[in-house]
């Protein structure tokens, strides 16, 4: 991040997820260590022999529009309703950076399913809207559009770190003055492309997603869009709006190690970590919870403990080691709207002043036995929540970490 | 940028282009105006265009320029080795080859595309999965129980292939560098985003040093059909070498592949380490039109400025050949640095390699910096009468300007999706 005169705060939520249309209820279902993970509806899962994910039942199936663009849209509404943008703001100041994993790969699935019985798609109208459709940075497009913002504009192809990179562009954005505003976060559909490639390489859980458990054998898939409205601090107030947090650091750094297997010691999240805690200028003693990527993945589960244990070492032996939460056994693994979807979660933990649980561990990963999952349900914490660690992690080794801090009215 | 705090110069340039891998090909190419585009054989001649600039290089070949017992070309796209080949030509030509030493402080950043070619083995198993109703001549299907057939025919290494950032990852492999990683999608103007971006993560203090530019290879057929349907290509029944002329009355374009990658550091640090200092970036601006607003010269100017604060000497435009597109360009231009564009020189290579998407454009700002350093005399004129509105860029293509350090060069792509990005170097000696 830039110049660290200019401060960048969070003052507006939208999103969608499997527990309904809005934030409040992400959170009360999280809250509430309710399960958000239903039947798979949107095609037969048997030869996946699965039988749950994170499906955002609340959306139907809309005719042609690709469901990513659809949970896009809803996120979308919620957000201009409570950021409190006049159109007069909405101009070349701001900006728009989105994160995805796979964008619109449904419906660029059906142009080549299409194609095949129509080598030379016809000038169409309905073609060239599917052909829209099928440019990556289409919703990124998308939603400038439909706001009015004629900033920077950006979409963050990076896998499970997209929204989360995303963020941190947007703060820099903001930060170096090419941006007044921006509004900044995620999005990705459940589809069968991506199970099938989950399925391929091994890792979906035969059952429950169980974050940090000593069990976990794979992931839950999900679907989300979430939105958040990123300013400077002094503009925010300036208009008297709700700051919800500021975002005080962020750290990105990539493993260079392996296309799929992350760094087994987690040296590239460490990096990532410290170098978020420099941009906020705390230390680990200053985090009050943690709230991990925690895929239930063997392999990411363990390499997050790794740096963790590394980072929080001295709290850890004094018995002051941070809790440790993680929200994809609830709405699944939503993919490039994972690291958004965690930080509005974290968001709402400083707000309300509870430390959200992990659901769906039981027994942690050996050497962890100290660490508090938060698996008694939701609590309030024996302090207030000021500072929030969340970590996302990616397939080809790219880490990144985010501080999102409290901000005094 | 504002709050600029260190400057960020460019020690090295990595290129796989039509003509071959290297700078040297490249000056040659574009110096003869020798052109790269061919006809396009097999499924790929029949779709609208039916040419294409491709770079002809074996893949035993591509251990020159990475290892590929680490690099597994089976995980990698075309795009990706094209990425990678080119980032393996920066570091030779830098000496500074990888030894597997990894540097925390060094990042890659990439503008590509999602990987049109992975879609190949999904048109594979959508045969399978979907099957044509008996009777019908055209439409399918779906018949979920032959997905457990078309699964079959999918493998980790094709979902692998199809993660966004499959490119910025490799290059991260590649160097050993351990920083800031990332891919941009969305457009063709990613790569100079990517530039961007990459030079802001130095000037922040997050990197010391970055490689960043684009990577793509458009071969694929749905994907020259959608952009056909965009209004990208020429379909003349003209020979391949006179097909692209941008900024003219013959519009259209063809598609090319290509990789172009930047060194990018502290200029303190280069200057400390003897480093060649190539040009010192001076500006970035990315500004998106919101259709409907009537600010469609507006924010290609704000690009534009943001990048350039005062008047090129050299131009490197977006050269797509799109006659409304080229028209507001020029109009952007000539808006921001005068009707006669400041007396610039332009140069473009897309008539000569094509379109290569999000490559584009650091391909050109490369061509670009060679010829504002005097390494480069590119081919003037096009020999093809102006489109109206674009007289003033076909007159700056035929001109020639001031050469070394100090020269001032400007790159620009204003993408056909509205993003508007533009990049200012200027040469140091």
């Amino acid at each position: 991040m830039a110049s660290h005169s200019v401060r960048v705060v969070v003052t507006g939520v939208g999103m969608v997820s499997a527990a309904g249309r809005g934030a409040d209820a992400a959170w009360a279902t999280l809250r509430n260590g309710d399960s958000a993970l239903s039947a798979i509806e949107l095609f037969d899962p048997a030869p996946y022999n699965l039988e749950v994910a994170g499906e955002a039942k609340a959306v139907a199936r809309e005719p042609g529009l690709d469901r990513a663009f659809q949970l896009l849209n809803i996120a979308a509404d919620e957000l201009l309703q409570n950021a409190g943008w006049s159109a007069e703001q909405l101009d070349a100041s701001t900006g728009v950076v989105l994160g995805t994993c796979q964008g619109a790969i449904e419906g660029a699935s059906g142009i080549h399913r299409d194609y095949q019985s129509r080598p030379v798609p016809a000038a169409t109208d309905a073609g060239r809207k599917a052909f829209a459709e099928y440019r990556p940075g289409h919703g990124t497009a998308l939603l400038a559009e439909r706001i009015g913002a004629g900033g920077p504009c950006s979409t963050v192809g990076m896998v499970c770190v997209s929204s989360s990179v995303a963020l941190m562009h947007a703060v820099d954005l903001i930060r170096s003055g090419e941006a007044r505003r921006v509004v900044a976060g995620g999005f990705e559909a459940f589809t069968q492309f991506v199970l099938t490639g989950f399925h391929c390489i091994g890792a979906l859980a035969s059952g429950e997603l169980r974050p940090f458990d000593v069990d976990r054998d794979g992931t839950v898939l999900g679907e989300a869009a979430v939105l958040l409205t990123l300013e400077r601090e002094d503009d925010a107030r300036h208009r008297g709006a709700t700051i919800l947090a500021e975002i005080a650091g962020a750290g990105i750094a990539a493993d260079a190690f392996h296309m799929t297997a992350p760094d087994p010691k987690g040296g590239g999240l460490e990096r990532a970590i410290r170098q978020a805690f420099d941009e906020a200028s705390i230390g680990p003693a200053d985090v009050d919870y943690i709230s991990a990527h925690g895929t239930g993945t063997v392999f990411n589960d363990g390499m997050e403990s790794k740096a963790f244990s590394r980072i929080f070492a001295e709290l850890a032996e004094a018995g002051q080691m941070p809790p440790v939460t993680g929200v994809k056994s609830v709405f699944g693994h939503t993919l490039g709207a994972a690291g958004a979807l965690d930080a509005v979660m974290a968001l709402r933990a400083l707000t309300e002043g509870v430390l959200p649980p992990t659901v769906a561990h039981s027994e942690p990963i050996e050497g962890l036995e100290a660490w508090d999952f938060a698996t008694d349900g939701p609590k309030a914490p024996p302090a207030p929540v000021n500072v929030v660690l969340s970590t996302n992690s990616a397939f080809g080794g790219n880490n990144s970490a985010l501080i999102i801090r409290r901000v005094e009215a | 940028m504002a709050n600029a705090r260190r400057r960020v110069v460019i020690t090295g340039i990595g290129i796989t282009s039509p003509y071959g891998v290297g700078t040297a090909p490249l000056i040659q190419g574009l110096s003869e105006g020798a052109c790269a585009l061919q006809a396009l054989d097999g499924r790929l001649a029949m779709v609208p265009p039916g040419i294409g600039a491709r770079l002809d290089l074996p893949r035993k070949e591509f251990k020159q320029w990475f290892d590929t017992r680490v690099l597994r070309l089976s995980t990698m796209t075309r795009q990706t080795q094209l990425g990678c080949i080119a980032a393996g030509d920066l570091l030779k030509s830098m000496d500074l080859v990888p030894d597997g030493t990894q540097h925390p402080d060094k990042g890659a950043f990439l503008g590509s595309f999602i990987i049109p070619p992975d879609f190949r083995k999904q048109i594979r198993t959508a045969r399978i999965l979907n099957h044509r109703p008996e009777g019908e001549a055209t439409g399918f299907v779906q018949d979920d129980a032959r997905l457990d057939k078309a699964m079959k025919l999918a493998s980790a290494f094709d979902f692998l292939r199809a993660l966004p950032n499959m490119p910025s990852s490799h290059l991260s492999i590649q160097t050993g560098f351990q920083g800031p990683a990332c891919t941009y999608l969305g457009s063709d103007a990613s790569g100079l985003q990517a530039i961007g971006m990459a030079v802001q993560m130095i000037r922040s203090g997050q990197a010391s040093a970055m490689i960043a530019g684009g990577a793509f290879e458009p071969f694929q057929e749905v994907h020259l059909a959608w952009q056909g349907q965009r209004g990208l290509w020429n379909t003349d029944d003209l020979d391949p070498q006179d097909r692209v002329r941008p900024y003219s009355v013959r519009t259209g374009n063809a598609p090319g592949e290509a990789g172009a990658v930047f060194y990018l550091e502290e200029r303190d640090a280069a200057l400390a380490r003897g480093a060649t200092i190539l040009g010192e970036v001076t500006g970035y601006g990315q500004r998106v039109l919101t259709p409907g607003t009537g600010e469609d010269v507006a924010v290609r100017v704000d690009a534009l400025k943001a990048a350039c604060d005062g008047t090129p000497d050299w131009i490197a435009p977006t050269g797509l050949g799109h006659a409304e597109l080229d028209r507001l360009e020029v109009a952007a231009y000539a808006d921001a640095f005068g009707e006669d564009l400041g007396g610039a020189a332009a140069l473009v290579a897309t008539p000569w390699v094509g379109l290569s998407g999000p490559a584009t454009a650091p391909l050109q700002l490369a061509a670009g910096l060679l010829a504002a350093r005097g390494e480069l005399t590119p081919k003037r004129g096009l020999d093809v009468e102006a489109a109206p509105g674009c007289e003033a860029m076909v007159d700056a293509l035929g001109r020639t300007a001031a050469t070394g350090a100090g020269s001032r060069l400007i790159a620009s792509c204003f993408s056909i999706d509205g993003v508007h990005a533009a990049l200012g170097v200027t040469v140091e000696a």
